[in-house]
């Protein structure tokens, strides 16, 4: 018998107010599987979508014999086709991750969110991978939609910490040639690199007709840098040290800070990415029910 | 820039670091931190640097600038004022002008420190921040001499060196140190001025002032004034003066008339209480006074054989307590004699006008001038000449009878552009048109031969009828003028007596004097006047003369340093001697700025004037709160650049 164990990035009462709510898709996907989001090809629901010429090829079972009766011309009823999702959910598990504020680290605020729309999307019949990297991939676990994947999620989750340097751009590329089929693709990250090449992998993706969202994780320290006295910033991806005095540089960092987000902000935006800022302090349900409810809406 | 307390400046020094090295040692003391942005703290860091760096070093210059003021202020720095420019520089000799007069005896608003005390106190503190290599000297304006200090302590002395009751001649003193320092050659020189700017002890229209300026210009050394005025005065003064003292018989029974005169520098009615001490008699009476000034008779009878008296008048002590009182004597009744040189039938009027009693002191006698010489040597007071034309012989006769301190009287005519008795050049006779007579609109009737009656009634001046003149060319000193400013009578003093020209006469083609309502009182005071060389009481100011230190005092202060300094009643030989403050100590006006930079023009001088009644303390507190608002100043500026909050945000929402 196996063993249950408690994770506390598993949110039992956040699942329970957010489980109403669905994920859904704001493009076509291509799933393996019928499901309830909308898929490029003509299928067999009950939703008619359009009449076409017989072609040699197609069964003669799809031919409607009353335009034949009328026409004396074959055509071919078409449906629309419902397929599930495939999500992948990009974690990343840089060092950087591991900046703690008062609220805990962004590393077990960006899980706690992984782990919360993993399981929505296996409880709605979509299949979900995990992909978590820090500047290579550390772990691929591609989208399945059984309950005993969702716990290998969990397992995996639960082993991870963060470590290593990043390199987003990279990874995302990589699984942009990877991903064979159209998928949602949904990014946990600090996202400290150039925004340029996150833009460019951002569009490798879109590319490749994927439904791209992204949750910007940062802290409110980092937000706000408060400090009074003298400190030694050390890099949590083990480069170099700083020695600084907050106050005298306040102000620059912050002004840098600002110029970075709103690129950021305005880059996802212009490429129709979903962009999600994610504040360890405001806590998961806000940004996840925000993300949820504006994709029902088709809002975004 | 010096300071009263060096020794603290050089403690508090060193602190001025002390943020310096507490920068250092917090910048060593930092906390370490995990940081996930790295990149944009190195940019940020990159391009902060310039300006972070400037605030940071201004945060750190206005730090250590609180902490220098801190020290400064503690330190008592002597930026300003007296203490300040005293000490700026330095200098190899101090010459000190201590000015002693009476006036400097006024108090302050406390009543503890007198003008003198003062400037004393300040030339001490002055002096300690000099190096201990400077020479001192003083010219002290009492005596008029110059003396090499030892230690400045010695002017604390109160006999030596307290307020006196002569007056100052500053054109003298600054003569005086001029003649040391050209004849001692003490180096670089300061020269610090003390005084209460009394018009009367500048006399800046003394034409001797710009060649003194001029020798000190020419001296090698250089030579720095710098003078401390005591302006200020006191709110409410009232000063008691005696004018003269009469002594006549009346029913076979002798008084004397004490001629009081008060004064004030405020309004409104008041009593006073005038003490009078009589040959060891004291009274007081109540005078009621309602003017600045009130003049009034103290008669008082005394002993028909009694030779003579001696007293003081006083009031109750004031914020100026050198005029609160004045000594007074009168000797034994004496005949008065007029001698009168006169052609014509206006002769007899003119010896009336003279002796107008039969029976009483006074006596007149016609005479020519060859009977002058004679007549003077016969207790003369006054010699009437009208219409005659004097030899030289006689005109040097009277010169010599007015240098003992008779009186001369003259009535026109005269000669047209002769000389008479050296003064007197008398212009053309000018007659009035019909119903234009000349009229005498201003008179001195405060002194001399034209001032009030004893009972303060004006005499007619105003009234006289006068249809013919001969003005003089060189007026003199004028006694009284017509309206159109010539002057009526004119006085020439010489030596201890006056020659007086009245520039109408007293026939009646010239003028109606001959009805004698300003006649008579007129020669009257002048026969008083000249029969004081005859008096065994002699008046004087208070001067320094070292030939009276031994006289014997029948009134006055014991434990003065030196006799002629001090008023009092004195015994000289047959003489009694009445020492009083000048008239000039009580005069108000004071010399201008202006008129002190045109003395001292060309020459390194500033002044510093306390005008207040504030001390010395006082000055050092504006300066000590000058300082303290800079370390708030400092401070506020620091805790800007500190405190400041950051004016980016970063915006929130997604």
């Amino acid at each position: 018998m196996k063993e249950i164990k408690q994770r506390d990035f598993i949110d039992h009462e956040l699942l329970g107010r957010l489980g109403r709510l669905t994920l859904e898709a704001r493009s076509f996907m291509e799933g393996g599987f019928a499901g309830r989001h909308k898929s490029p090809h003509r299928g067999s629901s009950v939703e008619f979508a359009q009449y076409r010429k017989y072609v040699q090829g197609d069964d003669i079972r799809n031919i409607d014999w009353r335009i034949f009766a009328r026409t004396e011309r074959h055509y071919v009823k078409e449906f629309e086709a419902d397929t599930n999702l495939r999500a992948y959910m990009v974690f990343d598990c840089s060092g950087s991750m591991g900046f703690a504020g008062e609220d805990g680290t962004k590393f077990n605020y960006a899980r706690k969110m992984v782990a919360t729309l993993a399981q929505l999307l296996v409880q709605q019949g979509d299949s979900v991978g995990l992909q978590a990297f820090n500047d290579k991939m550390v772990r691929d676990l591609p989208p399945k939609t059984s309950p005993k994947h969702l716990y290998a999620i969990f397992e995996t989750l639960s082993a991870l910490s963060p470590s290593g340097k990043t390199d987003l751009p990279h990874i995302l590329h990589e699984l942009a040639g990877k991903i064979k089929r159209r998928a949602l693709v949904i990014i946990f990250s600090d996202f400290f690199s150039d925004v340029d090449k996150l833009i460019d992998s951002f569009s490798h993706l879109l590319f490749k007709k994927h439904d791209v969202a992204v949750f910007h994780i940062l802290d409110e320290a980092e937000m706000k840098f408060e400090m009074v006295r003298p400190v030694r910033f050390q890099d949590m991806e083990g480069g170099e040290s700083l020695i600084a005095d907050p106050a005298m540089i306040r102000n620059e960092y912050l002004q840098q800070l600002k110029n970075y987000m709103k690129d950021m902000k305005e880059g996802c935006l212009s490429h129709k990415v979903d962009y999600r800022l994610a504040v360890p302090g405001e806590g998961a349900e806000g940004v996840l029910s925000d993300f949820l409810l504006d994709r029902l809406r088709g809002h975004k | 820039m010096t300071f009263l307390e060096p020794a603290l400046l050089a403690v508090i020094l060193p602190f001025i670091a002390l943020p310096i090295i507490i920068h250092f040692i917090n910048r060593m003391r930092y906390t370490p931190m995990d940081w996930a942005a790295m990149d944009f703290l190195f940019k940020a860091k990159r391009s902060s640097t310039k300006f972070a760096k400037l605030r940071e070093i201004l945060i750190l210059a206005c730090r250590c600038l609180a902490i220098l003021c801190l020290g400064l202020a503690l330190a008592r720095p002597l930026s300003g004022g007296w203490l300040g420019w005293a000490f700026s520089g330095s200098s190899d000799t101090v010459i000190i002008l201590l000015d002693r007069s009476s006036s400097m005896g006024v108090l302050d608003e406390s009543g503890q420190k007198n003008k003198l005390s003062k400037s004393i106190s300040m030339i001490k503190d002055s002096a300690r921040s000099k190096p201990a290599s400077t020479k001192f000297v003083l010219v002290d304006s009492a005596t008029g001499k110059v003396t090499e200090l030892e230690a400045l302590d010695a002017l604390e002395d109160d006999i030596l060196f307290g307020v006196s009751d002569s007056s100052v001649d500053m054109h003298k003193m600054v003569q005086s140190s001029y003649e040391y320092i050209s004849s001692n050659n003490p180096g670089n020189c300061e020269i610090w001025v003390t005084g209460d700017l009394q018009q009367s002890n500048w006399k800046p229209d003394n034409a001797e002032w710009a060649t003194l300026n001029a020798d000190f210009k020419s001296l090698n050394a250089k030579v720095k004034f710098r003078m401390l005025a005591l302006s200020h005065s006191p709110s409410k003064n009232i000063g008691i003066r005696v004018k003269d003292v009469f002594r006549y018989t009346k029913n076979n029974k002798s008084f004397i008339d004490i001629g009081v005169r008060l004064t004030r520098n405020y309004t409104g009615s008041e009593i006073v209480r005038v003490k009078l001490d009589l040959n060891s008699i004291e009274t007081v009476r109540e005078v009621e006074m309602t003017q600045e000034m009130l003049d009034y008779i103290h008669t008082v009878e005394i002993d028909r054989e009694q030779e003579g008296g001696f007293g003081s008048v006083s009031i109750p002590k004031d914020q100026n307590p050198g005029d609160n009182s004045y000594y007074f004597a009168y000797g034994s009744s004496m005949d008065k004699k007029t001698a009168v040189i006169s052609k014509g039938k206006y002769s007899q009027l003119l010896a009336l006008a003279a002796a107008p009693l039969k029976g009483q002191s006074q006596s007149a006698v016609i005479i020519d001038e060859n009977q002058l010489q004679a007549t003077l040597s016969d207790h003369c007071s006054l010699v009437i000449i009208q219409n005659s034309k004097l030899s030289e012989n006689a005109e040097k006769t009277l010169l010599s009878f007015t240098e003992r301190g008779g009186q001369v009287l003259l009535f026109p005519p005269l000669q047209e552009g002769s000389k008479v008795l050296n003064f007197i050049q008398a212009s053309q006779v000018e007659t009035a048109k019909k119903d234009q007579d000349f009229m005498v609109n201003t008179w001195d009737e405060f002194q001399g031969p034209l001032a009030k009656s004893r009972q303060g009634e004006s005499l007619p001046v105003n009234k006289l009828y006068i249809t013919s003149r001969q003005t003089p060319s060189i007026s003199g000193q004028v006694m009284a003028s017509y309206k159109d400013g010539k002057p009526f009578l004119s006085r020439f003093g010489h030596g201890k007596g006056a020659v007086y020209y009245c520039s109408s006469g007293i026939e009646r083609k010239w003028s109606d004097l001959y009805k004698g309502g300003v006649l008579l009182p007129m020669i009257d005071r002048l026969v008083n006047d000249g029969a004081k060389q005859y008096s065994s009481v002699v008046n004087e100011s208070c001067r320094y003369d070292a030939s009276l230190d031994k006289i014997e005092l029948l009134s006055g202060d014991e434990a003065a340093a030196y006799k002629s300094l001090s008023s009092g009643v004195y015994k000289d030989n047959e003489k009694v001697l009445v020492l009083n403050r000048p008239d000039e100590e009580d005069e108000d006006s004071q010399i201008s700025e202006d008129s002190l930079e045109v003395i001292f023009s060309g020459l390194d001088f500033s002044m510093f004037n306390q005008t207040g009644n504030d001390s010395q303390e006082t000055m050092q507190s504006e300066l000590f709160s000058l300082f303290t608002i800079l370390i708030l100043l400092f401070l506020t500026v620091e805790g800007f650049m500190t405190l400041r909050k950051p004016h980016v945000e970063v915006e929130r929402n997604s």
